[in-house]
């Protein structure tokens, strides 16, 4: 089946009735912003990938008992990635990252100045510090900056309110500077 | 919210806005995954066929006791030859 320009809700509408292509149509449009999710999430390009690829075959398999509402359907898509690193994360306590050497790309301290190095080091503490974060304040973070996404948005997706996403952003902010500041 | 914490939060806004940037997946992957999802396998899947089964069982069972009462009487005639 062609389909030509329609929109979301009728490539979502096919997508629930069966339609293969309809959900290929959707895979297309949401994997990279999961795989981004997860990937900030687990710090490793095999788990994102790996876990990326678990969301959609349980999103196929679910499909046709997707319930339209009014929260976006990548939403629905955010709470299979958010649940399933939460098990990812329960199952693995202890696991090996390559989270920021592989995408910051950073030198070895002989290869680049001292002020960079710095600068560096910095991004690499940020980075393990949103990783300590609770999952929730970390989701926040990563749908903010990363999908540019607005509070009501990032709240329809949550399941919480415009004020209370807020709320939790800016608690969130300080808890890094505090953690930071310890650091 | 008093303004140095307001100077702190735009701060850490910032740093935020740099590393947090999206990720994208190897293009590799993207097409493998979707390839995946929606691909119809080709395998065939076979259901059992029950009555074979029975009728295969069945007509080992009743070889097998033909057997028995064959071997059974083979060996009454042959006790029986002995003791006469």
């Amino acid at each position: 089946m062609n389909i030509q320009n329609p929109n979301e809700d009728q490539i979502l509408d096919r997508a629930i009735n069966g339609d293969e292509e309809a959900f290929s149509l959707l895979y297309q449009d949401n994997v990279k912003k999961i795989y981004s999710y997860i990937y900030y999430r687990t710090g490793n390009t095999y788990e994102a990938e790996d876990l990326t690829a678990r969301v959609f075959q349980r999103a196929l398999k679910h499909i046709t008992r997707y319930k339209k509402t009014n929260v976006p359907f990548s939403a629905w898509l955010y709470r299979i990635a958010h649940n399933l690193v939460a098990n990812w994360h329960r199952d693995n306590q202890r696991r090996k990252e390559v989270p920021i050497e592989d995408h910051l790309d950073l030198g070895s301290h002989a290869d680049i100045p001292d002020d960079q190095y710095e600068k560096k080091q910095e991004v690499e503490v940020l980075l393990r510090a949103v990783r300590k974060l609770p999952s929730d304040r970390q989701m926040v973070l990563i749908l903010k900056y990363v999908e540019d996404l607005s509070n009501k948005e990032i709240g329809d997706i949550m399941g919480k309110s415009e004020g209370a996403v807020k709320s939790l952003y800016h608690r969130t902010l300080l808890d890094l500077r505090d953690y930071l500041d310890e650091k | 919210m008093e303004k140095k914490d307001l100077d702190i939060e735009k701060k850490m806004d910032e740093k935020l806005e740099k590393l947090l940037q999206p990720v994208s997946p190897n293009s590799t992957f993207i097409a493998n995954l979707q390839e995946k999802l929606v691909s119809r396998a080709n395998v065939s899947i076979e259901y059992p066929n029950y009555l074979l089964i029975i009728i295969i069982l069945g007509s080992g069972l009743a070889v097998g006791l033909i057997l028995v009462i064959f071997i059974n009487r083979i060996i009454r005639t042959l006790t029986g030859k002995n003791r006469n």
